[in-house]
């Protein structure tokens, strides 16, 4: 079993994806920011999920889970929420 | 009754680049812009080695925009724009867009299938892939991105879309529906359309660029194909005047039609088409003082197109195709040669068969246009023809 992922990680490591997936700027990521705020829409939520499935080795079966995040601190939430659940994955 | 159409912008992204310029500059100066086919676009015993690609350049659109644009998005979206500008249209809301392209991008048709083929699923597929497949992908793209509000449809015909898409748009004009339109075509260079030209044994094999198309050459081989994206601004006359445009050309006569072969071009066909859209302008032959053909370089292709050309204009008008400089660049080749043609008259200079040109006297008796001829000031005749039959012929003025 890995050691449980920090929430510092779990930060570096969505940020990375999101930058590199949507050509974010790096001084745009302020924890408060919203997906709105990133220039993010339902589309892009799409594919936020798969950059990271492959990110943190999850597999989202309920997508609709996600339409709850409104920032980035909720993306933090949500992937520190199944790390929680499912260690082996991230 | 039917309303004049002025042409009061053009854009082109062309194998020489972003521009109208960079084309036609490239064209007047007999430069090749054909390049080998990159390693990992070529695939094992299709025997095509070369192509009119666009060189890479740094776009700098927005990721919202970009998003759902393939390349030839992309091309579209710069060719609009720069026609856009060059027209002065600021207010979008009634501007229409009539733009189409062979398929939607054969790229991600290619990706989606190779995903779909080693996995099994589309768990990787990303959001935007159908709105760069779907067959109205240019069309959306530009209408979205630039904010036009005016009807917007997605004619497709192979090789004869770029014109036929013009041809609709003069149409819609003309005959009151739109006031405003961009139309042409676009193409992004995918495996399929040089595999299909292989197949059906008319695509060049020709490793060196330079000899590669050939168009009424006698050394001719195939087609090369290419890439790009031809638009320009339609707009209609009166309108135009009042609010100033410059006024670079007018449509004048347009005629399309299908013939039974799938794949052969027949010459009685395209004579027709032609004669046609000339009546359609209410001209006559010897009202047309160059012909701006179709001549993909194909053997028979040409000798039929060449025979039609000969029925009508004998020896009068002068003759060339662009195709020799810039490869056939498919469903964007009618609109990026409509555009220089309407330079080319801007200018009073034709851009003839390139240097060293050996004519091919089974292609009819007719005259080449010479390299720096003047236009004669009368009008233009530009075919279009496409794989499935299809035939279109469009009668455009220039603007000295």
């Amino acid at each position: 079993m890995k050691n449980a992922i920090t929430r510092d990680e779990i930060i570096a490591r969505v940020n990375r994806a999101l930058i590199e997936e949507f050509e974010l700027e790096p001084d745009s990521m302020s924890h408060e920011e919203t997906m709105q705020g990133l220039g993010l829409d339902s589309l892009d939520y799409i594919d936020m999920i798969i950059v990271l499935e492959n990110e943190f080795g999850f597999r989202l079966e309920d997508k609709s889970v996600i339409s709850d995040i409104r920032s980035l601190n909720d993306v933090y939430d949500f992937i520190e929420n199944i790390a929680s659940r499912n260690e082996n994955t991230v | 009754m039917r309303r004049r159409v002025a042409i009061t912008g053009m854009g082109a992204v062309s194998p020489f680049g972003y521009g109208l310029t960079a084309m036609m500059d490239g064209l007047y100066s007999g430069r090749c812009p054909l390049s080998p086919i990159p390693a990992n676009q070529k695939i094992e015993h299709v025997d095509c080695h070369v192509a009119g690609l666009v060189p890479p350049f740094d776009a700098k659109i927005p990721r919202e925009i970009k998003r759902s644009m393939s390349p030839m998005s992309i091309f579209s979206w710069l060719a609009a724009k720069e026609a856009l500008e060059s027209a002065s249209v600021h207010e979008r809301k009634n501007v229409g867009a009539c733009v189409g392209s062979t398929l939607g991008s054969g790229r991600e048709i290619e990706a989606i299938f190779r995903e779909l083929h080693s996995s099994g699923n589309l768990d990787q597929s990303r959001s935007m892939t159908f709105f760069k497949i779907m067959g109205h992908t240019v069309a959306s793209n530009i209408a979205i991105s630039l904010g036009l509000g005016g009807r917007t449809i997605s004619p497709t015909s192979a090789c004869a879309t770029g014109l036929q898409a013009i041809g609709m748009a003069y149409e819609m004009i003309a005959f009151g529906r739109s006031e405003i339109m961009l139309a042409g075509g676009a193409e992004e260079f995918s495996f399929l359309a040089s595999a299909t030209f292989d197949k059906i044994g008319v695509a060049s094999r020709e490793t060196d660029p330079h000899k590669a198309s050939q168009p009424f050459d006698e050394r001719r081989i195939g087609v090369v194909c290419g890439e790009g994206a031809g638009i320009m601004c339609l707009e209609e006359m009166e309108s135009a005047k009042s609010r100033g445009a410059r006024i670079l050309g007018e449509i004048k006569g347009f005629a399309t039609l299908a013939a039974g072969n799938l794949a052969m071009l027949e010459a009685e066909p395209a004579e027709e088409c032609m004669r046609m859209a000339i009546a359609d302008a209410g001209m006559k032959p010897e009202d047309i003082s160059y012909v701006n053909a179709h001549a993909t370089g194909t053997r028979m292709g040409d000798i039929a197109e060449g025979k039609s050309i000969e029925s009508i204009f004998g020896t009068k008008a002068p003759v060339s195709s662009l195709k020799s400089g810039l490869g056939h660049t498919l469903a964007a080749s009618g609109s990026l040669e409509l555009a220089a043609c309407i330079e080319m008259a801007r200018r009073n200079s034709l851009v003839g068969q390139p240097y060293g040109f050996m004519p091919d006297r089974e292609c009819g008796h007719i005259r080449y246009a010479q390299s720096g001829e003047p236009l004669g000031g009368k009008a233009i005749l530009k075919n279009s023809f496409a794989l499935g039959g299809i035939y279109s012929s469009l009668v455009v003025t220039g603007s000295p």
